[in-house]
């Protein structure tokens, strides 16, 4: 900062606003400043709201009335309006550089004063960073305050309250676990639905044979970042079972509102389908998304999207920002007990979230094995 | 080109899920609270929409709206409200604030995120190219 010499007589020369009314006679130091840069304060008859108004012609007077505050009166404006004109190039080029050696004034707000707004003015003013807002006569009498106190409260943040690192480190920078993590799936997937294919035609040809329909079901699931897919099962209930899924909702809610729905003994579920979801048969065509990427072996149940819906909450929208998969923590760990309530199911989705790497995929794939076979019937 | 989106959220996941939904079709900045956002548009930068939560530290959502939507400079950038609580948010709140242009609670919808988005983002367009 350059080097004042400080004077004694206070303000010398400096034209003050609103003198005849009464606000000039209270001590400066208790008054907020309004410092106007122009020939013509536009509301020289009149007070606004909350300031002491001070006048200066030129940039060259407003720096000088700047070093007389912070010398004789250990403060700073609370406010700079500098009325826009011709010569506005030279101008801004002396505001810039007076405040690049005077950083610590880079908090007081800077208004330009203008009485025609245009989109070039505006895009103009954009390139001037100093600048935080155009004003006109009627902002200046009626709304300046709230417009001053935001912006001196986000200056003073963001001078004195440097910005945190934006974190970025529980979801990214797992390139070669992901690497890892999609070549098992690919290999793997592939692997097991060659190995897996007499079964496959088995169970479609038994599907087949129990009832008319398709012999897949497809619905649209929400997985990783809420990405939507089409879902592929061996078809386990009646063919229009999702047209009674609202009638059973109705009959079996708790009132709450249910976020996983699930059905104990769903009579929508045919005899030979119950056999293929204890078995797990039934999620064999999920290969065919983990080939296509959709999901992965080990993620968090992709969900439908009636159930995903209730989940982009902040405390539940973690789980999305894992993969989906076949098997998970979920499965491995509480699968089928009749007590696991949908906040616990989303709690161990969010905690596979933090986990997820290809080490802990590897040790839930080894562990699925032990959970594969249902004890209760849901 | 693609438009630009900021989202303005203290939690990381929505803010990283919002990303990924609307990161296909947009460019997507993303700030914690409205002194990072004002951090942003401070230094020129002028997003084709903003969409914020309401209740972040620092600066926020209600004192970031009030600000934009009565200035010279980013009050032509429509705006999305996301909050969690949506019952605290008065009824005239979408009139009071002319650049916000819909209240969404969370949970939320995210193809009906997106449509909206779509639908004011391609308004605006129209508007500029009319």
């Amino acid at each position: 900062m350059e080097t004042i010499t400080p004077t004694m007589a206070p303000l010398t020369g400096l034209g003050i606003a609103g003198k005849n009314n009464g606000t000039a006679q209270r001590p400066l130091e208790q008054e907020r400043v309004l410092l106007f840069v122009g020939a013509a304060f536009p509301a020289a008859s009149m007070e606004v709201a909350g300031f002491r108004c001070l006048v200066a012609e030129d940039v060259k007077g407003a720096q000088q009335t700047i070093a007389q505050l912070l010398n004789v009166y250990r403060q700073i404006p609370a406010v700079i309006i500098f009325r826009f004109k011709s010569d506005y190039e030279t101008a801004f080029a002396q505001w810039e550089s007076y405040f690049a050696s005077h950083k610590v004034l880079c908090s007081i707000p800077f208004f330009l004063y203008t009485e025609d707004v245009s989109d070039t003015l505006k895009s103009f003013v954009r390139k001037y960073t100093f600048i935080d807002e155009i004003i006109t006569k009627d902002c200046l009498l009626q709304q300046l305050q709230p417009k001053v106190d935001f912006v001196n409260k986000f200056k003073r943040l963001h001078t004195f309250m440097p910005l945190q690192e934006q974190e970025k480190v529980v979801y990214k920078g797992r390139r070669v676990s992901n690497f890892l993590k999609r070549t098992v799936d690919v290999t793997a997937a592939a692997t097991a639905l060659v190995v897996l294919s007499p079964v496959m035609l088995a169970v479609a040809a038994a599907i087949r044979l129990e009832s008319k329909g398709p012999i897949f079901y497809t619905s649209k699931r929400a997985g990783r970042n809420y990405k939507i897919f089409k879902f592929y099962k061996f078809r386990t209930m009646v063919p229009d079972a999702d047209k009674k899924l609202h009638m059973l909702e109705n009959q079996y809610k708790d009132g709450k509102g249910a976020k996983f729905f699930k059905v104990a003994n769903d009579p929508r579920v045919t005899r030979l389908g119950n056999f293929l979801r204890n078995s797990s048969l039934d999620e064999i065509p999920q290969l065919l998304n983990v080939l296509k990427g959709d999901m992965s072996l080990v993620g968090n149940r992709p969900l439908p999207l009636y159930e995903a819906t209730t989940l982009t909450t902040d405390d539940w929208a973690e789980r999305f920002l894992a993969p989906a998969g076949i098997t998970g923590l979920w499965q491995i760990s509480k699968r089928g007990k009749k007590e696991m309530s949908a906040e616990e199911r989303i709690s161990l989705d969010i905690d596979y979230a933090h986990k997820n790497s290809f080490a802990y995929d590897m040790w839930l794939m080894v562990n699925t094995p032990f959970a594969m076979i249902q004890k209760d019937n849901v | 080109m693609k438009k630009t989106i900021l989202i303005i959220d203290d939690s990381l996941p929505i803010r990283y899920l919002l990303e990924a939904i609307l990161g296909h079709q947009y460019t997507v900045v993303s700030a914690q609270d409205g002194l990072a956002a004002m951090s942003w548009l401070s230094k020129g930068s002028t997003p084709d929409l903003i969409i914020t939560d309401l209740h972040m530290p620092n600066i926020d959502g209600w004192e970031l709206l009030a600000h934009l939507s009565a200035s010279y400079l980013y009050k032509d950038i429509p705006a999305i409200v996301i909050t969690g609580a949506l019952e605290s948010v008065p009824d005239d709140f979408v009139g009071k604030y002319n650049n916000v242009h819909a209240v969404i609670q969370k949970p939320f919808d995210p193809a009906n995120l997106l449509q909206q988005v779509g639908e004011i983002i391609n308004g605006e367009l129209a508007t500029i190219n009319s």
